[in-house]
């Protein structure tokens, strides 16, 4: 078990102002048996009305808006998380079936399959248990290379992994399709991990009874230098800030993250 | 009733004064589509529609049980009832509504039933429509109009009086209210159904509104007036589909959503009428398990039955389908409107082959079914009276009790050769007359 210290800081900046602004922010690490929390703050400016609640893969969200002409809107959020990876994960038996089936980021495509019909060949044993998972990440890593600004938001598995790079968001994806396409349930996990810089994220397979994180990016399975901000099919449910505004603006955004132990 | 004959260019130019339209999209322009109106109604005897009232109401009432239980404990899913595949891969499944309990624990308030008549005799479910439905203002006006053309035809006849869907939709919308006024929002005016969106906001005392006027504070939902002052907002009978409801739950793009309102709906502090979530249950392939769904919830056998449909993600059935491909209707579950539909009989040998290997490959995505020889109705045209396919959506609304309108939407295709009944490809309409004995 590890007791982190977390900070996170995201600038949304506007070359001329806008108004009624409405923000969902899951900027705040979830809670279940592995993460605990404690002295946790959320502080948005312009500040006004939050309103936090959980959505329907109980991830932590906290919305509100801000209605007046602003040019910036920060969000600043931090807190201690103890993380505890070896303890079992709460919903060990209940390995939601929503995670098997593939979801608007991770549709196969033809270069999916063969992916993963390459790597099957390439495993020579008769398991697929998690050996055949850390072989499948490590197996990635090594294919596909990390290069930032090469993909976008809205880059699929399918188009990241025909490009060849992209960043954590691509490597995940991949890796979940290629998982749920192999029959493990796979879902995506927005977080942050030990260190200075951006958000990051990565996906928990549930294979052997328990949820396990894998971070193909790093390829190294998620340890207790990890936190978990929530979780859900792919990217599109995990936006860890996510808005809409009125005004005709260009909009520039800032994220600093740090996790000390 | 055949007086009503004379009066069919009187009636449709009334419709068309008073915008009785449906709008379409077509190469990225907007246009408005009469939709014409036969005089000849379709009439279903009191008995019949005895029969079809229970068995509608009791289709309606399994799939608002359905709704509650995916979204909460999925005991139907535990159970074996009804595979996960055919849940969790369904577009219209919301990951966002888990947990949520609707006021009243209903989903589908308005639901509109598709359903013929075969030659047998028999009624056959076609189709399920629990998001929103829409259609119940065409035969509500073209009987306001027909009254006023030919009252005496009311008074010599026995047909229910069905001026009463506007009150049931108040009623219903009533039962869920969280307290405050109810409105109709609308994604405006070029929308295909704006007619409909105004006219029943008008006959149900509800607030027409566009995304615009309602905004989120407190936790509450509120319509702003013109003057500037606020209502707060009990139940939205909201004719905007799922994805565009709100922007910070669904599409963050959506221009048209109300941000916030699903964070609302969740905290039970106002109704959506219908719940979102609830394309769940009406999907292609969710279809065939209906009358298990019935069984399962109710404890009765289905009083309706569905098509004869066969999944093909069953082996017993896919082997059926296959050897009976050329005389089967065959219908991609992820596609909705007319699209991916596949009339085996259409086929011939090279190609019949191709489609059986696509059913081998993905037997999750395809239901087949009998095609349905179902009957005709008479439909003037010039003089004279021809006989054309015609379907029926009945209108179940779901409050304190689970209510069929007496009357429906029926439709008939212009085609003489065509079993397409829908609006948007150029069939009419009929005004459905339930007799009281």
């Amino acid at each position: 078990m590890r007791r982190l210290k977390f900070h996170y800081e995201m600038e949304l900046t506007f070359d001329q102002p806008v108004t009624e602004h409405h923000y969902a922010f899951r900027c705040l690490p979830m809670e279940d048996r592995q993460q605990s929390c404690y002295g946790l703050t959320c502080d948005i400016r312009p500040s006004g009305r939050v309103d936090e609640f959980t959505d329907g893969f109980g991830n932590r969200t906290c919305a509100g808006e801000a209605m007046a002409p602003h040019d910036s809107l920060r969000v600043e959020s931090g807190g201690i998380v103890f993380v505890d990876r070896r303890r079992e994960t709460a919903e060990a038996e209940d390995a939601h079936p929503l995670f098997r089936f593939a979801s608007a980021y991770t549709v196969p495509d033809q270069g999916i399959w063969r992916y993963l019909e390459t790597a099957r060949e390439g495993w020579k044993r008769e398991d697929k248990g998690m050996d055949f998972l850390l072989y499948l990440m490590d197996r990635l890593h090594g294919t596909f290379s990390y290069a930032p600004g090469t993909t976008d938001v809205t880059t699929t598995a399918a188009q990241a992994l025909a490009g060849g790079r992209g960043v954590c968001q691509d490597y995940a994806h991949i890796f979940l399709a290629l998982c749920r396409l192999g029959g493990y349930p796979a879902r995506y996990v927005a977080g942050m991990m030990e260190g200075e810089g951006a958000t990051h994220a990565w996906a928990e397979i549930y294979a052997g009874g328990r949820w396990t994180g894998f971070d193909p990016t790093n390829n190294r399975l998620a340890d207790d230098g990890y936190i978990k901000l929530s979780h859900g099919r792919d990217f599109g449910d995990c936006t860890v800030d996510k808005g809409c505004f009125k005004g005709f603006a260009a909009q520039k955004q800032t994220i600093y993250v740090k996790v000390e132990g | 009733m055949y007086e009503l004959m004379d009066h069919t260019e009187n009636i449709n130019r009334l419709l068309a004064r008073y915008g009785v339209k449906f709008g379409i999209y077509k190469d990225n322009q907007f246009h408005e589509q009469l939709f014409p109106f036969d005089p000849l109604p379709r009439i279903i005897e009191a008995e019949e529609f005895a029969f079809l009232n229970r068995g509608l109401s009791q289709r309606v009432r399994a799939l608002n049980l359905f709704l509650a239980d995916i979204y909460s404990d999925k005991r139907i899913i535990k159970d074996g009832v009804i595979p996960a595949d055919f849940v969790y891969s369904s577009k219209g499944y919301l990951p966002q509504c888990e947990g949520i309990a609707p006021p009243g624990k209903i989903y589908s308030h308005v639901s509109g039933i598709d359903l013929v008549q075969g030659k047998d005799g028999n009624w056959y479910i076609l189709e399920d429509n629990l998001r929103i439905p829409s259609g119940a203002s065409y035969p509500m006006i073209a009987r306001e109009l027909t009254r006023r053309a030919a009252p005496s035809t009311f008074s010599r006849t026995h047909v229910i009086d069905n001026r009463n869907y506007a009150a049931m939709l108040k009623e219903t919308m009533d039962y869920v209210n969280t307290g405050g006024i109810n409105v109709v929002l609308t994604p405006g005016r070029y929308n295909a159904a704006f007619f409909e969106h105004s006219y029943l906001a008008e006959r149900s005392g509800a607030i027409l509104s566009m995304p615009q006027d309602l905004f989120v504070e407190d936790n509450r939902l509120y319509y702003r007036q013109y003057g500037g002052n606020r209502l707060q907002v009990g139940a939205v009978y909201r004719r905007l589909s799922d994805e565009y409801l709100d922007p910070l739950c669904f599409l963050p793009e959506s221009l048209i959503g109300v941000p916030g309102i699903m964070d609302v709906y969740r905290r039970g502090n106002v109704a959506l009428v219908n719940a979102p979530g609830n394309g769940v249950a009406d999907d292609k392939g969710i279809y065939y398990f209906v009358p298990h769904m019935i069984k399962y919830y109710l404890g009765e056998e289905a009083i309706l039955c569905n098509a004869p449909t066969y999944l093909a993600f069953y082996e017993k059935d896919r082997k059926f389908i296959l050897e009976h491909l050329n005389r089967l209707v065959v219908k991609d579950v992820s596609e909705a409107g007319g699209y991916g539909v596949v009339f085996g009989s259409d086929l011939t040998g090279e190609r019949l082959k191709d489609l059986a290997e696509v059913i081998k490959a993905e037997p999750r995505r395809f239901i087949a079914q009998e095609v349905i020889d179902f009957i005709d109705l008479n439909v003037v045209e010039g003089a004279h009276e021809v006989p054309r396919k015609a379907d029926l959506r009945a209108f179940v609304l779901a409050g304190e009790e689970t209510r069929v309108w007496p009357g429906g939407l029926t439709r008939f295709s212009r085609n003489p050769d065509s079993f397409v009944v829908n609006s948007s490809q150029g069939g009419g309409f009929k005004d459905t007359w339930v007799l009281s004995r």
